[in-house]
C-alpha cells in the first residue's frame, strides 16, 4: 500500500527539496519588518492598557498573527498540499481549544471560591 | 494530477530521500509529526500557566516574594502608591527587563530570517551563502541564550526571583528554560549541519537536510513568540 501511494507521487515532488522548487520564494523581508513591526507594537500595547479586555484581545491576536506569520512563510505551510496542513493544524487546533476549556474551568473556579468567601 | 513512477532513489547514504506517501519526503514528515508533539508539550505547560494564573488572585501577589529582596520592595513601593494597583509579571521583570526580551525576540526573528536565506542559499546550490547564512542563524542562538542566561542570573541573584515558594517564578523558568533547552538543542542541530555544509554536502538534491534545521528553528522562534507575550506582556 505504501508502494502504491509512493508511486502515485508525482515526480518532481518526491525527491528532496524539490517540492519548493515548484514554487518562488516569498518574500521574507517583508515578512521580517510585518514581524518586527508587530513586535513593536505588542510591546507598546500593555504600556496603553494596563489591564483589561482590549489588552487580552490585542495581545492574543497580535501573537497569533506573528506565529501565524513563521508557520505560514517561514515554515512554507502556505506551500504544503491540504494533506500537511491537515495533519499538522487539526491536532493542534484541537489541543488550543482544549487548552482553552481548562483556562476557563479555572476562572470559572476562582470565582466559585470568591463568591464562597464572600470576596 | 499528472503523475509518474517515483524516480531512482538512494537508499543509503547523505543524499537518501524516499517519498512519504504525502508528497513530502519523509524525513520532512517525520519532523513535522514531532514538530505537532513537541508543541503538545508546550501547549501543555501554557496551559498549567494560565491555569494558575487564571486562579490567582493577583498575578504576582506580594506575599510571594521574601520581605527585603528587591522585588518585594518594588512590588510593594507600587502598592503603597495605589492599594487598588493590579500588579503584572511587568512590575517583575521590570521596564528594562522587558526590552531586553523584546530585543531577544528581535534577534529570534532575525536567526528565523537568516535561516530561511539558508535554505534559499542551499536551494541554489550556493554553497558559501548557504555556510554564512547557516553561521549567522548560530550566532542568533547563541545570542539568545547569552542573553536568557544573564536574565536569570539577574532574576535570581539581583533580584530573589527564585523557583520555590511562588507560582510565578516556578512557571517562567520552567517554561523558559524548557524553551531555552529547544535553543540549545537548535543550536547544536545547526553547528553539526553548518560543519556539514561547509564541506559541501549539502545541495538542491538533499536540500531537506536544510529545511528539516530550518523547521525546528521556526518552531523554536514560534513557541517564543507566543511564550513571550504569555509570561512577560499578558
Amino acid at each position: 500500500m505504501a508502494n502504491d501511494a509512493a508511486a502515485a507521487i508525482p515526480a518532481e515532488a518526491a525527491t528532496s527539496g524539490a517540492a519548493h522548487e515548484t514554487h518562488d520564494h516569498p518574500n521574507y523581508m517583508a515578512v521580517f519588518w510585518a514581524l518586527l513591526v508587530l513586535t513593536v507594537v505588542e510591546v507598546a500595547v500593555p504600556y496603553v492598557w494596563h489591564t483589561g479586555a482590549i489588552k487580552i484581545i490585542m495581545l492574543g491576536g497580535l501573537g497569533a498573527a506573528k506565529a501565524g506569520l513563521v508557520g505560514w512563510y517561514f515554515m512554507h505551510l502556505k506551500f504544503e498540499l491540504p494533506n500537511l496542513k491537515l495533519i499538522v493544524c487539526v491536532p493542534l487546533v484541537f489541543a488550543t481549544i482544549l487548552a482553552l476549556g481548562v483556562i476557563w474551568d479555572a476562572g470559572a473556579l476562582y470565582a466559585k471560591m470568591q463568591a464562597a468567601i464572600g470576596g | 494530477m499528472a503523475t509518474a513512477p517515483a524516480p531512482e532513489i538512494a537508499m543509503y547514504g547523505p543524499d537518501r530521500v524516499e517519498p512519504s506517501g504525502f508528497n513530502v519526503p519523509w524525513q520532512k514528515f517525520m519532523m513535522w509529526i514531532f514538530l505537532c508533539s513537541d508543541g503538545m508539550g508546550f501547549i501543555g505547560l501554557l496551559s498549567a500557566y494560565a491555569m494558575l494564573r487564571f486562579g490567582a488572585e493577583m498575578w504576582p501577589m506580594l506575599e510571594w516574594f521574601q520581605q527585603g529582596t528587591p522585588i518585594y520592595e518594588s512590588l510593594a513601593a507600587l502598592l503603597a502608591k495605589d492599594p487598588n494597583y493590579q500588579l503584572l509579571p511587568a512590575d517583575v521583570f521590570g521596564f528594562w527587563g522587558i526590552q531586553l526580551t523584546a530585543l531577544n525576540t528581535f534577534v529570534l526573528i532575525c536567526s528565523s530570517v537568516t535561516m530561511v536565506k539558508a535554505y534559499s542559499a542551499c536551494l541554489d546550490g550556493d554553497q558559501k551563502k548557504l555556510s554564512r547564512f547557516l553561521l549567522m542563524t548560530i550566532a542568533g542562538g547563541v545570542f539568545f541564550l547569552g542573553m536568557q542566561a544573564y536574565e536569570w542570573t539577574h532574576l535570581i541573584m539581583d533580584q530573589g526571583l527564585n523557583v520555590g515558594g511562588n507560582p510565578l517564578g516556578a512557571t517562567f523558568y520552567a517554561l523558559t528554560g524548557f524553551h531555552g533547552a529547544h535553543v540549545l538543542s537548535g543550536v547544536i542541530y545547526l553547528t553539526f549541519i553548518w560543519n556539514g555544509a561547509r564541506k559541501g554536502r549539502y545541495g538542491p538534491k538533499n536540500a531537506v537536510a536544510i529545511e528539516n534545521v530550518g523547521l525546528f528553528w521556526h518552531f523554536v522562534d514560534l513557541v517564543w513568540i507566543v511564550v513571550f507575550t504569555v509570561v512577560y506582556l499578558f
